[in-house]
């Protein structure tokens, strides 16, 4: 780097938060691939502990707060996609613990 | 601890823009094989955006299948 060039420490702190909001969401997104995994595979008892796991995690990213705008603005994007696959995967398990339950109509 | 671990994530980002601004790379573009394994360490912006992306797809799928 030229002499003299200081790298702009200014978004150290905002940035924490913002940094949290991605590795949770990361992690988020292991536990949901792993149990879209289980789902094709058929082993949907598996299925359903992971789509847990993710959704606990998925509500844990989306809960942080931040006390800037501008992280809050970048988050929003994130949040958003969060959001709309939260729904789908509560409505996946909603389905996994019905058939679960019902395995064959017996009447 | 390693340098990667303790070097704040927006001087990686700056020096990772900076190399490919030098090399005129497109940096959105994501490396093959980076998947998965070291993003908690560094996870950028646009990877995890992208990952959400690949559920909501996966999902879809799910539900027509």
């Amino acid at each position: 780097p030229p002499a003299g060039y200081m790298p702009p420490m200014s978004k150290q702190d905002s940035s924490s938060a913002l940094q949290k909001h991605k590795s949770i969401a990361d992690q988020a997104y292991k536990s949901i691939t792993a149990g879209l995994d289980s789902d094709d595979a058929g082993d949907k008892a598996r299925a359903l502990q992971q789509y847990r796991l993710g959704v606990h995690e998925l509500k844990k990213a989306l809960a942080i707060q931040f006390s800037h705008s501008v992280d809050r603005a970048k988050a929003e994007v994130l949040n958003t996609k969060m959001r709309g696959n939260l729904e789908t995967i509560e409505n996946r398990i909603e389905e996994l613990v019905k058939n679960a339950e019902t395995p064959v109509p017996s009447k | 601890q390693s340098t990667a671990m303790s070097t704040p994530q927006d001087q990686v980002e700056d020096l990772m823009q900076q190399v490919a601004d030098e090399n005129g790379l497109e940096l959105q573009m994501e490396m093959p094989g980076a998947a998965t394994g070291t993003l908690n360490a560094a996870a950028g912006t646009a990877t995890v955006e992208k990952e959400q992306d690949e559920l909501t797809e996966r999902l879809a799928k799910l539900r027509n299948g």
